[in-house]
């Protein structure tokens, strides 16, 4: 009905405007605070769940110039000096850096979050599982939230930049691990279904800063890294649950992935969360430390090789009589599983969500 | 060193092929394997004593070149002579005149990878100079003209049938109708090797540890050939990487437990030689010390790369590297194989050999988690990857490819466009080529699922 162009210029000038209301609304809002003196009785960020970065944001630097300071005031939480109660200025204005988020909800400086113990995580879907795998991502959503868990979803995510920086395009990678911890800076908890990306981001997003020379982003990384969690350590460690309430009436290898094991420790997290789930019956996976052979450009690059290595472990899954492999990778899966599916094996590859997720009765 | 123009691929899938080898390569590393996973676990202290080797080999190299000159001293303290050695050529050539000088046209070598870096034996020989190698394994690997393919086993490769045959084709003195029998193999060697020694009068080895507060020179090994080629000839030369030096003598405590227990399996290591510069009327009369760099302080210039130099040439990582287990040492067409040969080799070569090297290895980390040294191999490896893909020619496939992912994985509404089109394009026939074939060539490809993820959630 409106012309394009039209439309289009509409649309920038609004965007423009939203922009200069934006960078100046906080720093007005700041001055306000400042104004009234320090208010801060509301800490809505104790109690919640886990240690999560706005509850514990440092306070102001005083060293900051003062818009600065009002800026940083106004969109982080209030410090916790005690003071006079005074009211506090909530804007109704919709989505605004002074607003938390919280899940999928936003909340306004001063307003208590409802269910204050209701755990919040940002889900970290992986490029992977976006396109091709999106059954684990949405067993995940499931899961979580039988378990009461509220998921949110960044959208602007994309790629943790783990193909790049192990196939050497390090520049690339940075530039992919500047994206994460944009994307993720200000979630309190990430959850991801792969030890792999997973391990990406707390181990290799370190030295990717160093090789670009980037201090602030090796800070950011830092601040990051620890809130970054895979599926069965946020169950576990985070949750305290290893019942999820699960049926899958299969028998069930799990291959435990080498970044699993080796990088990200998963040790035993998640043979207990596969022992939990009611009819199923967990195989032991002969030389169950054994790479697969994915490797990630590693399986075309040297495909001879990762053929090789694949064959042995498929030969193991295949000794135990398995229905089902499992993992908490769906890259070494795509890998298993699509030998298994060429050598029409019978056997199929689930990522472990997925069975953790499943409510199928025998 | 034939094979390394072709480069890993394809000296993998030669190597894939032949059945005995990987046969024999299952059975060896996996004992070694196991036997060193039990030796490792008897000692409480293990994790503290990686901490210590790689702390103390860290502050080395740190410290390298003080270190060297205290060695220096001290060496020539005890009688002994030091010869720097820029590089293959020149040690050689050091080795080679010293050799000379005494008129020897023969001469006995212990074990040494140093010496197989330098093709010393060659050298030689173009100056008339034999060298025979006198441990067993690496007697036949040079009687077969092959080259060795394991850093402590280099016959990894052979079973007893071939080195049978090798012996009654090649060892001089061997019976022609030698059986297969290991005690006899042994024999037929040791009889040949004893005339060896008591004849040569110079005598080559390398260094496992240099001490530079005393100037002691440490050669650890396992059948005593070590010993009587360091003791027997009047003239012991020993060639060290410059990264061989340590402190003061109790380091050595530190990986007298690392070494042996993390390659051989063993709790000690049968012969433990060390001596200090010349003693009058025991051991040789000479002894010299040739301290090699051939690349060490490029390496030690980079540095995440340089950890490599922490090496103490033990081989865990081989044993229990799956692409190591699998290819066996010759397709990596360099004196060093499997995951430490791959960081070490580039860097020493400045990518000249083994440039493709830094891409065998499915980053498993198997590796990084037995070093004694703990050298965080997958790390070097990316970190030599990135360094290939940095002086590689502009416009390769990969690269545009690469470049234009990242592009895509950098604004949210490429990446979602992309996926919508694969999800309508991705369906259809695959395209056999690059990539794609080489994956589907032994895996199906998974297809884009028609409704991604994000979509999903959008529309809950």
């Amino acid at each position: 009905m409106i012309p394009g162009p039209l439309w289009g210029r509409a649309e920038r000038l609004q965007t423009a405007l939203r922009t200069l209301a934006m960078a100046l609304a906080p720093v007005l809002f700041g001055f306000l605070a400042d104004a009234f003196g320090h208010t801060g009785s509301h800490s809505f960020g104790q109690g919640t769940f886990g240690s999560g970065a706005a509850s514990g944001a440092p306070a102001v630097p005083t060293g900051a110039t003062w818009p600065r300071r009002w800026w940083r005031r106004a969109i982080r939480t209030p410090s916790r000096q005690s003071g006079p109660d005074f009211p506090t200025v909530a804007l109704e204005l919709p989505d605004r850096p002074w607003r938390h988020r919280r899940g999928r909800h936003w909340y306004t400086d001063g307003m208590e979050p409802p269910a204050a113990s209701v755990p919040r995580v940002s889900l970290f879907i992986t490029c992977l599982a976006d396109m091709l795998f999106p059954q684990t991502g949405r067993a995940v959503v499931r899961l979580l939230e039988r378990l009461g868990v509220e998921v949110e979803f960044p959208r602007e995510q994309t790629c943790c930049g783990q193909m790049h920086f192990n196939s050497g395009y390090i520049d690339e990678a940075t530039t992919l691990a500047r994206r994460f911890v944009e994307t993720f800076r200000d979630c309190e908890l990430i959850v991801a279904p792969s030890a792999s990306c997973v391990g990406m981001v707390r181990e290799s997003y370190a030295h990717a800063a160093r090789w670009a020379g980037d201090g602030a982003l090796a800070q950011e990384v830092d601040e990051l890294a620890p809130r970054v969690l895979e599926l069965t350590e946020f169950l576990v460690d985070r949750l305290g649950v290893v019942d999820v309430g699960a049926s899958f009436p299969h028998r069930v290898a799990y291959h435990s992935t080498c970044h699993s094991l080796r990088v990200l420790n998963l040790g035993e997290r998640p043979l207990q969360l596969l022992r939990a789930v009611s009819g199923l019956e967990l195989v032991e996976l002969p030389e169950a430390r054994e790479c697969c052979g994915f490797g990630g450009t590693f399986a075309v690059k040297n495909a001879d090789v990762s053929t090789a290595m694949l064959t042995d472990k498929l030969r193991a899954i295949l000794d135990t009589g398995a229905e089902v492999c499992t993992s908490a990778d769906n890259s070494c899966l795509m890998h298993i599983g699509g030998a298994l599916s060429r050598q029409r094996a019978g056997v199929r590859t689930v990522h472990l969500a997925e069975i953790l997720a499943g409510e199928e009765t025998g | 060193m034939r094979k390394l123009a072709e480069g890993f691929p394809q000296a993998a899938r030669e190597a894939l092929a032949d059945s005995q080898l990987r046969h024999n390569l299952a059975h060896v590393t996996g004992a070694i394997r196991t036997k060193r996973a039990s030796v490792v676990a008897e000692v409480p202290d293990w994790s503290e004593l990686r901490d210590a080797g790689a702390a103390l080999k860290e502050r080395v190299l740190r410290h390298l070149d003080t270190y060297l000159l205290e060695l220096e001293a001290s060496v020539q303290r005890a009688g002994g002579v030091v010869h720097w050695a820029r590089d293959a050529a020149e040690a050689n050539r050091i080795v080679g005149d010293l050799a000379a000088a005494h008129g020897a046209s023969e001469l006995v070598k212990v074990k040494s990878l140093t010496t197989d870096e330098i093709g010393l034996n060659e050298a030689l020989a173009k100056r008339g100079i034999r060298a025979w190698e006198t441990d067993l394994a690496e007697l036949i690997v040079q009687l077969s003209h092959d080259r060795p393919s394991h850093i402590l086993v280099p016959a990894i490769h052979r079973n007893r049938v071939e080195i049978r045959d090798v012996f009654r084709a090649a060892l001089p003195g061997a019976p022609p109708d030698l059986p297969d029998d290991p005690r006899a193999l042994a024999e037929a060697a040791r009889l040949h090797l004893r005339r060896l020694f008591l004849e040569a009068r110079v005598g080559v080895s390398g260094v496992n540890f240099a001490i530079a507060q005393t100037g002691a020179v440490c050669v650890v090994e396992s059948e005593g050939n070590g010993r009587m080629c360091t003791t027997l000839p009047d003239v012991l030369i020993s060639v060290m990487g410059i990264e061989k030096v340590i402190p003061t003598w109790q380091d050595l405590e530190v990986f007298l437990q690392l070494l042996p227990r993390s390659s051989t399996a063993e709790r000690m290591n049968p012969y433990n030689s060390l001596w200090t510069g010349v003693t009058p009327g025991d051991g040789p009369r000479e002894f010299h010390l040739v301290l090699l760099d051939n690349g060490r302080t490029r390496v030690l210039a980079d540095t995440v790369g340089r950890q490599a130099l922490r090496c103490i040439r033990c081989s865990a990582c081989l044993n229990v590297c799956p692409v190591y287990a699998r290819t066996g040492g010759h397709a990596y067409g360099s004196t060093y194989p499997g995951p430490i040969g791959a960081i070490l080799t580039p860097q020493l070569t400045d990518f000249e050999q083994g440039s493709t090297l830094p891409y065998a290895s499915s980053l498993c980390g198997a590796c990084y988690e037995v070093c004694p040294v703990k050298i965080d191999i997958p790390q070097v490896l990316v970190h030599l990857r990135g360094r290939a893909v940095a002086r590689a020619r502009a416009g390769s496939g990969e690269r545009m490819a690469m470049r234009g992912l990242g592009w895509v994985f950098e604004r949210r509404r490429a990446y979602e466009a992309a996926q919508r089109a694969g999800g309508v394009f991705g369906r259809g026939p695959i395209p056999p080529i690059g990539p794609l074939a080489r994956w589907s060539a032994s895996r199906d490809l998974p297809r884009p699922a028609r409704r991604s993820f994000r979509e999903w959630w959008r529309s809950r």
